[in-house]
């Protein structure tokens, strides 16, 4: 194995305190969750491939953003059959639109980490189950002996109470 | 605040739910496209969305890497892509890992950093089975109970040590001596006084002297080098004796000869009991254990009252199912609660105070908690390592893995290692300090001395084994998580069965720890050197 020289370390440490910023962006653009990491990860290797050519005294997040942009492009091309992929202006206007949008996804980020706490016992484990653990909704209202428009019903709970929270706790920072 | 009305929300919702019909799913694109405050919030909430993937509260790192591991054995070569791929394929891909190899710049670890041994041989020809009072003429090679040696040469000041060769013949040696060990079946004695014991089964084991070459036909005897004259002599059984410029002799019991120069004279009478017998030697070993106890003992109630302490244990025997912090500075209470480890014998065999905690069941564990902030670590173990069955074998695990929390354990390849948290996520970072291999299965059921020192003041952490440094490296800024901290912690396995998670990594350490001291304060090399020289038994 090789030696990390101080370029390797310079795109470690601006990949990993970005990483969440991307897939987000990447995730505005995409149909799902599992589409976003898929390029992501295409993303993360296409990056460290052309770091060389990177100024590091420029905007590293524009710079990735670009490429994000396009691979998500590529990938949209690949699965447009999916019925869920928007049309190709509201693309545009939300590629361009979360270019700009960094630091409030960090804020976010941030925000959602302490509403996380916040939840009670049994909505915080089931977000565990369905995002951590990648239980597949039908599997898990199987296994709990509900139904799965139930189980949606109680995500959709959750997801509401905590976008409520991050939004209210990042005015009260703003 | 959002500004997301009901139906928003619900559009929102069924489409991340892959639910929404197609009637909404128009409604939503026709919004987003005509809607620019709607769209910043769809944003907010498809971001929000990936977020949730990421684990919150309790980051395990060391086992993505064993996952890493599994999902790409074969991928050496194409390193740094791989790396970050693999990562990410655990949705979290937030974590970018380090290592710093023994003598070798940081590396990335997500791929197996060990090399491939195909099968890890026990080496030697005999095992150290005593060592009683000895003083070694060369401080840099001395040996201990249980050691197995090779093709090496004690040389002893003073003392005894019985020697048990792989052959089945034991041999006691008595200081000053120097004896060579060649093989299983043969030594060779340049000065000193033995006594030879060999059963039936190692006939034809051979010790040679500068004038002699003794041949066992089953049998005990003994042999006396000096400078000027040898002698050998034959307490039970027969020997063959192999002079220079001489005919073989045959020699039996109640015979000896002694050789001056190139002469030779039958001993008129022999005097057995100058050669140590095994039984004295048993009662001399318990005397000198005992007392060795005893000067630790003292030692450590001086360590138990050293203010730099965090906490202490030293697993004396006590009937409960609680072990006792014996340091004595701290305000809290530090007491652990034994799960499932039991108290067993510690290195002071025999001695009935001198306990330690056996790890062996799945799930045993000591839990302490040990609150507050700390500048430095330190931590020193007694440790004996009945076999390495896991990927990685707790010694003492901070149990959240936060920020400044340590990890520190054995991986199965033998080596120590040390890791301090640097970030929380997203931004995991933190580096693992190996160091070279410290145990191999020749070394099964040894007692051996660990210690490793973080100390981010110098930007220094070391690994100690036995007193002696083994690793150095410099801690960079870069993954200094200043302060530094453990709270609820595990000696002996990790992994608290999370809240929704039951499944917890097997991490406990297939052996016992006798005698733990963590520290806040980077103890200096003699410090490490004393403790290991007043703990050892």
């Amino acid at each position: 194995m090789e030696y990390l020289d101080k370029r390797q370390e310079t795109f470690i440490e601006l990949y990993s305190k970005h990483e969440p910023q991307i897939l987000a962006f990447l995730r505005s653009l995409l149909p799902t969750n599992h589409d976003a990491e898929e390029v992501l990860q295409e993303v993360s290797v296409i990056i460290w491939k052309k770091f060389d050519r990177f100024d590091v005294s420029t905007d590293f997040m524009r710079w990735v953003y670009v490429i994000a942009r396009l691979e998500a492009l590529k990938y949209r091309r690949k699965h447009a059959r999916s019925r869920l992929v928007f049309d190709d202006k509201v693309y545009a206007l939300m590629a361009d639109e979360g270019m700009e949008e960094s630091e409030l996804r960090s804020a976010e980020l941030k925000a959602l980490q302490t509403c996380m706490k916040t939840l009670p016992e049994n909505q915080r484990s089931l977000i565990d189950t369905i995002y951590q653990q990648k239980t597949k909704a039908v599997d898990l209202a199987e296994k709990m002996k509900t139904t799965v428009s139930s189980l949606y019903m109680k995500l959709t709970r959750t997801r509401k109470a905590l976008y409520k929270c991050i939004k209210q706790r990042i005015e009260k920072e703003a | 605040m959002s500004n997301l009305s009901d139906e928003d929300f619900e559009l929102l919702e069924s489409y991340c739910n892959e639910s929404i019909s197609d009637e909404d799913l128009e409604k939503l694109e026709q919004k987003l496209l005509e809607d620019p405050e709607f769209r910043k919030e769809a944003r907010s909430f498809l971001s929000m969305d990936s977020f949730m993937q990421m684990d919150q509260e309790m980051p395990i790192p060391m086992d993505l890497i064993e996952k890493v591991k599994v999902e790409k054995p074969s991928q050496k070569s194409l390193f740094w892509p791989m790396a970050i791929a693999a990562s990410i394929s655990f949705v979290a891909g937030i974590l970018v890992l380090y290592a710093i190899n023994a003598n070798k710049g940081p590396q990335v670890t997500s791929i197996d950093p060990i090399e491939n041994e195909s099968e890890i041989k026990a080496s030697g020809f005999a095992v150290i089975d005593k060592v009683v009072n000895v003083e070694w003429a060369d401080k840099d090679k001395t040996y201990v109970n249980g050691q197995a040696i090779g093709q090496e040469t004690l040389k002893l000041k003073s003392g005894i040590v019985h020697l048990e060769f792989f052959c089945g013949a034991s041999v006691i040696i008595e200081g000053p001596a120097e004896f060579d060990i060649n093989s299983s079946w043969q030594g060779f004695c340049h000065k000193g006084k033995l006594r030879a014991n060999v059963p039936p089964a190692a006939h034809g084991f051979r010790i040679d002297t500068p004038k002699n070459k003794i041949i066992d036909l089953g049998t005990e005897f003994g042999i006396n080098v000096g400078e000027e004259e040898e002698s050998v002599v034959v307490f039970d059984g027969e020997i063959e004796l192999h002079s220079k410029g001489k005919d073989m002799k045959l020699l039996t019991a109640g015979k000896g000869i002694k050789t001056i120069g190139t002469s030779q004279e039958n001993l008129k009478a022999i005097d057995a009991e100058s050669f140590i017998k095994t039984e004295g030697l048993n009662d001399l070993h318990k005397a000198s254990v005992q007392n060795k106890y005893l000067k630790w003992k003292n030692m450590s109630k001086k360590w138990a009252q050293d203010p730099r302490l965090i906490a202490y244990y030293n697993f004396e025997h006590e009937n409960s199912p609680f072990v006792h912090n014996n340091g004595t500075n701290s305000k809290n209470n530090l007491t652990g609660k034994i799960i499932r480890a039991e108290r067993v014998d510690g290195r002071w065999n025999n001695i009935e105070d001198g306990g330690a905690m056996e790890f062996k069941k799945p799930g045993s564990r000591v839990r302490v908690n040990l609150p507050g902030e700390f500048q430095y670590f330190t931590f020193a173990a007694w440790v004996r390592i009945d076999s390495l069955d896991r990927d990685w074998n707790a010694l003492f695990m901070g149990d959240s893995y936060q920020i400044g929390e340590p990890h520190w354990q054995i991986h199965k390849s033998g080596k120590l290692v040390l890791c301090v948290r640097k970030y929380d996520r997203p931004k995991d970072y933190h580096v693992l300090y190996w160091s070279p291999k410290i145990w191999d299965p020749s070394q099964t059921g040894q007692w051996m001395h660990l210690a490793s020192v973080y100390d981010p003041v110098k930007k220094e952490m070391k690994h100690f084994k036995n007193g002696e440094l083994v690793y150095r490296a410099e801690i960079e800024d870069f993954f200094n998580p200043g302060k530094l901290r453990i709270g609820p912690a595990e000696i002996g396995n990790w992994g608290q069965p999370t809240r929704t998670d039951p499944v917890f990594a097997l991490r406990n350490i297939n052996g016992r720890i006798d005698e733990i001291l963590i520290m806040d304060a980077a103890l200096t090399n003699e410090e490490i050197k004393e403790i290991y020289e007043v703990g050892k038994p």
